[in-house]
């Protein structure tokens, strides 16, 4: 029986806290892993074990973006394009903290607790892991 | 190049006697002992189950970036501790420094035992991965935790205390067995020597309350006969610096280093020879063998009580492995300065 949306939620909280060592109120969806939060590289490393392990799925990493900028590639203005669509999904972020043009270094920036509890929410209904 | 001297500013520790050099000092003195049955593991089957082990550490305050705990083992715990001690204890200024080092010895590794048996189990047939390397490779991967291998690795435990006192000068983590503590500290005092950093934190970190320790112990015949090892974990770290540089801060200086020599493979007698005097130390009270940390620890107890004279501090170990320090009392050092 798969998890309700709220148990998701609940578990993706408790694992991104205790990775990234962070007191339970400042988890909130819209927290930036990297600037809200101090995730580094080895992070995403770790999260992404501790979500396979406590979820029983194999993640590959990159399906994590997926939804977010996947087929995007390097070009700027598909990721400039994409970039408005995550905006209008996700109005809450803080986006003044995004260049003007990001770059593709920029995107692990982009990835919040939302995202993952998307993503694992996807996954776990059955659901193509991008969205439409 | 003037003859740069090194000298000793600062002193941390953790012992099974206590959390600090002041606790582990009073311990001491009320005959404490700290030797009992090992409770980190199940023991029993071993031929001595004893152990000494550190309790009641709450690392957290220790360390500025809270979040790299998930990565450091009981040693490199131990480790960033007493650095942290030591740097407080000679009020050495906080904050990034790109002269000062970072130089820890320590000897083996749990090699997180648990966390792997428990990714090993969870192969599909468990028997396999301990016969057949690709097996072992699937299973240790699809189990493991991709940070297992960073938290295991020796060279961490420097690395870990220069992560967390911002130390951006040379590091080094010392693998020469019972005897890497102190040889850290001669690698430190020669660092300073050479002018290639102009502070190091230096000492041993160690952890032998483990299943591989004891079994090692063990098959050496130190865990039998009428006065067995007792396996013990802990760390000692020393501040040194350098000496003019630590008199211009108005530094408190604890002693001087002096000879010193590192072997692997000879006895000892002709490494000791130099030091004019050897004081009691009181190591058989240390609560246990803490391995590399042992001669730093000794070291590091008989600068808290003051020298009346020069000490040498000694350690060997079952490999032949060996190292030895001489460390003058300061008030040569705040003369041959003047």
């Amino acid at each position: 029986m798969n998890p309700s949306p709220s148990e998701i939620e609940a578990r993706v909280l408790s694992i991104v806290a205790d990775a990234l060592d962070q007191p339970a109120e400042r988890v909130t969806l819209d927290a930036s892993l990297v600037d809200d939060l101090g995730a580094e590289s080895i992070d995403f490393l770790d999260i992404v074990f501790r979500l396979e392990s406590d979820f029983g799925l194999k993640i590959p990493e990159e399906e994590i973006w997926q939804g977010s900028f996947d087929g995007v590639g390097d070009d700027p203005v598909a990721i400039a394009e994409r970039l408005a669509q995550l905006k209008a999904r996700r109005p809450g972020f803080r986006w003044d903290r995004v260049p003007d043009r990001p770059t593709r270094s920029d995107l692990p920036r982009l990835i919040t607790v939302g995202t993952v509890v998307e993503y694992l929410e996807r996954r776990l209904s059955g659901g193509a892991a991008s969205p439409e | 190049m003037k003859e740069r001297r090194a000298v000793v500013t600062g002193l941390g520790l953790v012992t099974p006697l206590g959390t600090g050099l002041g606790a582990t000092r009073r311990a001491l003195a009320e005959g404490r002992c700290a030797v009992a049955p090992a409770t980190l593991f199940d023991a029993r089957p071993f031929a001595s189950p004893l152990a000494g082990e550190v309790h009641d550490l709450d690392p957290r305050p220790y360390f500025r970036v809270p979040k790299a705990l998930k990565l450091c083992d009981r040693r490199t715990r131990f480790a960033v501790c007493a650095a942290a001690m030591a740097l407080e204890d000679a009020g050495f200024p906080a904050g990034p420094s790109e002269g000062l080092g970072v130089s820890i010895g320590t000897s083996g590794s749990d090699l997180g035992a648990e966390e792997l048996s428990a990714a090993l189990a969870r192969a599909e047939d468990p028997a396999l991965p301990a016969r057949d390397t690709d097996a072992f490779g699937e299973a240790a991967l699809a189990g493991l935790n991709p940070l297992w291998l960073l938290v295991h690795l020796p060279n961490m435990t420097s690395a870990h205390v220069a992560i967390q006192q911002e130390a951006r000068g040379p590091n080094t983590t010392v693998m020469t067995g019972w005897a890497a503590g102190l040889a850290a500290i001669v690698e430190g005092a020669a660092w300073i020597a050479e002018g290639r950093a102009d502070a190091v934190l230096a000492g041993g970190a160690d952890s032998a309350v483990h299943p591989f320790a004891f079994a090692a112990l063990e098959q050496e015949g130190l865990l039998s006969g009428p006065s067995p090892l007792v396996p013990a974990e802990g760390a000692a770290v020393v501040l040194l610096e350098e000496q003019e540089a630590a008199l211009a801060r108005g530094a408190r200086i604890l002693g001087e280093v002096g000879a010193h020599a590192l072997s692997a493979g000879t006895r000892l007698a002709a490494l000791a020879a130099g030091a004019t005097s050897a004081p009691s130390l009181p190591l058989e009270r240390l609560a246990g063998n803490l391995l590399a940390a042992h001669a730093p620890a000794a070291l590091v107890l008989a600068l808290a009580e003051g020298l009346a004279g020069p000490v040498a501090a000694v350690a060997t170990g079952p490999a032949g492995e060996a190292s030895a320090l001489q460390v003058l009392p300061p008030d040569r050092a705040a003369r041959s300065a003047a």
